[in-house]
């Protein structure tokens, strides 16, 4: 396969904004692309190592931060990103990230806050009034004295899908991945495919790096996808890792015999959830997104709920 | 003298180019071979063994390779990224 120079500019793009250089570069080196530009090939590889010169500075942050956490005796995953790097890829200079990901157990969110901002870190965004983090939020972002960003998530995503979430569910097993020398947990296989669906469904910036890790979590590291759709019923969340599956597979043109996709599309979803998800897709502002939890969330909270959403401005 | 990676190290290694860094340190960038001799240094060895195998792999003598091997095990060390016994 080659790239075609009508192709550079979109490619480029992707490069650069969703952190695809790895899989571009080793399907390059070996072979598997061919890249006659030769210009396009130099500017590929910088990339790339910019890229993974961010990840190592990153890396080192998620170390000082769990030396933070653990002497606060907070219980906390590494997500996303640096996670998936190195425990589903097959070496973790293909998978780059921008970002620091951690899940804090809710019962130990308020003393994650206090560590980090104890020890200097700051969060930028004005936390919404009242309890509305713990209740219904998706977290908080944090940033360094030296401009990096750690987000720290209460849930897997605001709205519909997220306040019925417990999050209690995905600490009762954990994983891990070892970063200079010191042992930094993650979720297991399958939890780590569910956080993976909500971001390809809901999440910020999901282009096809989010469906490509779905993809690797269920054909490579082989997660329990079972187990995914087992927790996201719990949540009232099914849709959520069935659109993950179904757009993952669509668009990466999978095998549609695949149980994992047959049992996405088996799977009905329903209006109110479809509407929901089209907030999310069309990447509506953060009220817009807020609002879908309206109808998952008892009736008696409602009136806070909103009156908190009216007081803030996006 | 045997070499080891140093235990609190962060990198990737690709083709052509290396970075390191520890937890509270700013990255250290290597192009070229430094790659090879990190995946070389994944198990201790000694520094006849890395200069052989990269001469082997560049189809070159030691003698022209020791001393890059030797300057940049030097610079590893400074770096906190290698230890060495022996």
């Amino acid at each position: 396969m080659a790239l075609q120079a009508d192709e550079v500019t979109t490619v480029s793009h992707l490069l650069q904004y969703d952190s695809l250089s790895g899989f571009l570069a080793v399907a390059a080196i070996d072979s598997a692309v061919s890249i006659p530009d030769e210009a396009f090939l130099a500017g590929l590889m910088d990339l790339w190592h910019q890229q993974l010169r961010a990840c190592v500075i990153l890396e080192a942050l998620v170390v000082r931060v769990a030396t933070l956490l653990d002497d606060a005796a907070v219980e906390w995953r590494l997500t996303k990103g640096a996670a998936v790097a190195h425990l589903d890829y097959p070496n973790p200079a293909v998978r780059t990230f921008g970002d620091v990901d951690l899940v804090v157990h809710p019962a130990h969110w308020d003393a994650a806050i206090e560590a980090l901002l104890a020890s200097g870190y700051t969060r930028p965004a004005r936390a919404l009034p009242g309890d509305y983090d713990d209740r219904y939020g998706k977290g908080a972002t944090f940033t360094t004295p030296d401009g990096l960003e750690i987000d720290l998530h209460r849930r897997f995503a605001i709205g519909r899908f997220g306040v019925t979430s417990r999050m209690e569910q995905v600490f009762e097993s954990r994983d891990s991945v070892v970063l200079a020398g010191r042992s930094i947990p993650t979720f297991c296989a399958s939890d780590r495919l569910l956080h993976a669906c909500y971001h390809a469904s809901l999440g910020g910036y999901r282009y096809l790096r989010a469906l490509r890790d779905v993809a690797q979590l269920i054909l490579v590291t082989g997660a329990d996808w079972a187990d995914a759709f087992s927790v996201a019923r719990d949540w009232r969340a099914e849709p959520v890792v069935a659109s993950a599956i179904i757009e993952c597979w669509q668009r990466l043109q999978l095998d549609t015999a695949h149980p994992a996709y047959q049992r996405a599309i088996a799977r009905p979803i329903s209006r109110a959830d479809l509407r929901a998800l089209e907030v999310f897709r069309t990447e509506r502002p953060f009220r817009a997104k807020a609002l879908t939890a309206i109808g998952a969330m008892p009736v008696l909270d409602v009136p806070r709920y909103l009156w908190t959403l009216v007081s803030h401005r996006d | 003298m045997i070499w080891s990676r140093a235990g609190n190290v962060l990198w990737r290694s690709v083709p052509g180019y290396l970075v390191l860094a520890t937890d509270g340190g700013t990255p250290s960038e290597v192009f070229g071979s430094g790659s090879e001799v990190w995946e070389l240094l994944q198990h201790p060895v000694e520094t006849e063994a890395l200069v052989t195998a990269l001469a082997e792999a560049y189809s070159t003598t030691v003698e022209l390779v020791r001393p890059a091997v030797e300057r940049l095990l030097e610079q590893l060390l400074a770096g906190g990224y290698v230890e060495q016994t022996g």
